[in-house]
């Protein structure tokens, strides 16, 4: 049995002003003759930037707190639950104050997805998410921050809370460092 | 009405029945409920109980509830009894454990982010699985030493401490050294040694083990890695005879430390002090990941596998042809007993009958571990038919060597110019000297093909220790460079000598050894298991 189809209107052929293609290259014009007499909406980049909004995520950086502190003191929970595993660090030991910092920690940028986790996880409130985006290199090698880059990326960041005050100022670090028959309260 | 409870199962003359959480369990008589509860298979937390040490009984973490006892009991210290019924989850017993919890936690530094110890730590399990997970307490915690030097290989924090008097009860009963004591009372008590005495014995390092916090930390893994990045690798000690079970705790490709496993038949749950810092060697000894070859000129070089054990074959033929008296192998008993079986197979096969295997003897047999005997695999270098380590025969060979008798030497494992037996000049003039080494020791350098071996670590392979009992080392570890195990260069070394077998893994190995050696007949690398097996007729 044939298959009876619907009918489709074909377009009819153009007259002879289409034909010229004045009538489209008018309109167009016209069109763009308004644009140019109405404000401007094109963002100028490099020399124009945004506001980042308060949450933006940007590339993830080290801080020092108001005392000049190294805020890191490596426990490793930022390497530990990093998803694309772009946090590399070492630990080493430091005799004075907290006991223990970091002494090489590596991010990948390439690697780096910029998911805030280990912001999130920090217990030492070091690591946070800058609002820097533009990530330039010309090798792989450069786009690993060093501990050094990424502190000066991130540079002082006010605390109110001084965890290891304790152990920073003299008088509590001379006590901590007693020793054991000397101790008591 | 109480509830219906399930009937007593029936208990033996030497044995007890009893009800844990409803659960009956048969014990021998004079057991401890918590490990009646273990063996039910229930948890009982606990802090100052170890099963290696004498019971405490003062950390009141396993505190439970016996039927017609008034007041909660602690596990660890009641003996079972006939018909007794215990229960171990009753609000009473929740509530004891959340205050014990609250008391321990209160001065506790909560310095986690910092301590070796978390990850491992039982006051963060406990915490989390029985404590109230806040705190009410709002004042300035008590303040005492961090980080104090307490002994050669041991830091002290007395803030994180629990007063447990594991490692206090550690020194007195099984090192036997009594450095450690618990001084002052009450809430002023802090664990500390007598002036002068440092924590300083053989064994200081199994404190840090059975601390249950992170008051005691070892120096030479402190901040390496966190632990829970550790895999810990079932392996056995290969610094002396004893073998110890322990834990290679590997980390990207790198051993961080080594802990005791624990084995009641060989070392129970400890281990030495050296054996603990012997994986160290394999990142602080210079490695050589290629093999070497002397050429015309002093300096070894870097060649190709293919080409290197071509060389070595063809000096050690030179070197039988002119006479099989002028041929000799120095054997190490560091190697594994699958080493040691293709090693025997292949100087048999090369024709070298001039074997000896270097025996290394330092400090005494002492009353808990270390032996005087400070090769792995003594027993099993016996076994394979290369004999028992014998200092007269290494000497013998070295001095044929400085004669000029001997014209071709294979050292396996050992480095006779490191350990004082032979000039370095002498060993140099030898026409053929082979060495198989996973260092770059003194005699690789003099060799003139060397051929890089497996560090411990990198290996597979088994070890018969001195009470003949045959413990399985476990690979943990990439092998370094192009570095092989020990068989299969033997086995590539003899293979131009018409030496055929093809082994596939050490596995293959130590079945083809334990068909042919009637002391390991029947086992296989899956009925050694993790604990080892005795050799037959040991």
């Amino acid at each position: 049995m044939p298959v009876k189809g619907m009918p489709v209107r074909r377009p009819q052929t153009p007259g002879l002003l289409s034909t010229t293609y004045l009538p489209s290259i008018f309109k167009g014009m016209w069109i763009t003759l308004r644009h140019i007499f109405r404000p401007k909406v094109t963002m100028q980049y490099p020399e124009e930037k945004w506001t980042l909004p308060d949450n933006y995520r940007g590339l993830p950086v080290l801080v020092k707190d108001d005392d000049g502190r190294t805020k890191c003191v490596a426990c490793f929970l930022c390497e530990y639950v990093c998803p694309p595993k772009a946090i590399t660090i070492q630990a080493r030991e430091i005799t004075t104050g907290v006991e223990k910092g970091p002494r090489t920690f590596d991010i990948n940028m390439l690697r780096c997805i910029m998911c805030g986790y280990c912001e999130e996880v920090c217990p030492e409130q070091a690591i946070f998410l800058s609002k820097t985006y533009n990530l330039v290199g010309v090798s792989r090698e450069q786009m690993i921050f060093d501990k050094e880059k990424l502190l000066e990326m991130g540079g002082v960041r006010h605390d109110p809370i001084r965890k290891w005050g304790r152990l920073l100022d003299p008088v509590g670090a001379a006590r901590a460092a007693a020793p054991a028959s000397e101790a008591g309260r | 009405m109480p509830d219906p409870t399930p009937p007593l199962p029936p208990a033996g003359p030497d044995e007890v029945a009893l009800l844990i959480d409803d659960r009956p369990v048969v014990v021998r008589k004079g057991t401890t409920v918590l490990r009646a509860a273990e063996a039910a298979g229930l948890l009982i937390p606990h802090y100052c109980y170890h099963p290696g040490l004498s019971i405490a009984g003062n950390c009141r973490m396993c505190l439970i509830e016996i039927d017609k006892v008034p007041k909660l009991q602690i596990g660890c210290a009641t003996a079972a009894t006939q018909g007794m019924v215990v229960r171990t989850a009753t609000p009473r017993v929740k509530t004891a454990r959340e205050g014990i919890m609250e008391f321990l936690l209160i001065n506790h530094p909560l310095d986690c982010p910092i301590c070796d110890q978390a990850g491992e730590c039982r006051l963060q399990q406990y915490e989390a699985a029985y404590g109230a997970g806040t705190s009410r307490f709002t004042d300035e915690k008590v303040h005492w030493p961090k980080r104090y030097d307490i002994g050669r290989s041991v830091v002290f924090d007395a803030e994180r401490c629990i007063k447990c008097t594991r490692c206090i009860r550690f020194c007195d009963e099984i090192s036997k050294s009594r450095e450690l004591a618990l001084f002052q009372r009450g809430d002023h008590a802090i664990i500390g040694t007598f002036p002068g005495k440092p924590l300083d014995n053989p064994y200081s390092g199994n404190t840090v083990d059975v601390c249950p916090v992170g008051a005691l930390t070892w120096k030479p893994f402190r901040f390496k890695a966190r632990v829970w990045f550790l895999r810990d690798v079932p392996s056995a000690c290969a610094g002396c005879a004893r073998g110890c079970n322990v834990n290679l705790g590997t980390y990207r490709n790198r051993v961080h430390r080594m802990t005791p496993r624990a084995n009641l038949e060989v070392n129970r749950y400890w281990m030495c002090d050296a054996g603990r810092q012997s994986y160290a060697a394999l990142t602080e000894q210079p490695r050589f990941e290629r093999p070497l070859a002397r050429p015309a000129t002093d300096a070894s070089e870097p060649i190709p596998w293919d080409e290197a054990v071509e060389r070595a074959a063809a000096l050690l033929r030179e070197a039988v042809a002119a006479g099989a008296d002028g041929v000799a192998a120095i054997v190490s008993a560091r190697l594994s007993l699958e080493d040691l079986h293709v090693t025997q197979r292949a100087l048999q096969a090369i024709g070298i009958g001039r074997v000896a295997v270097a025996p290394h003897e330092e400090g005494q047999d002492d009353h808990l571990l270390l032996r005087r005997d400070k090769t792995p695999n003594a027993r099993g270098a016996a076994l394979v038919g290369l004999g028992a380590p014998n200092a007269g025969r290494v000497k013998e060979i070295l001095e044929d060597v400085s004669s000029g008798r001997v014209r071709g030497l294979l050292v396996v494992g050992e480095d006779p110019i490191g350990d004082g037996l032979i000039p370095a000049s002498d060993l140099r003039r030898l026409p053929a000297l082979v060495a198989i080494d996973w260092w770059k020791s003194p005699t690789v350098e003099a060799a003139g093909v060397a051929l890089p071996a497996c560090g411990y670590g990198e290996w597979e392979g088994t070890l018969v220790n001195f009470e003949g009992r045959a413990q399985r080392c476990r690979a943990a570890l990439k092998p370094q460079g192009e570095t092989e195990p020990v068989w299969r260069i033997l086995a590539a070394l003899a293979r131009p000598f018409g030496f055929g077998a093809e082994y596939a893994s050490a596995s293959a190995v130590f079945d083809e050894a334990a068909a042919g050696i009637p002391a390991l007949a029947g086992m296989s690398y899956r009925s050694l298991g993790t604990g080892g097996a005795k050799l037959k007729g040991a």
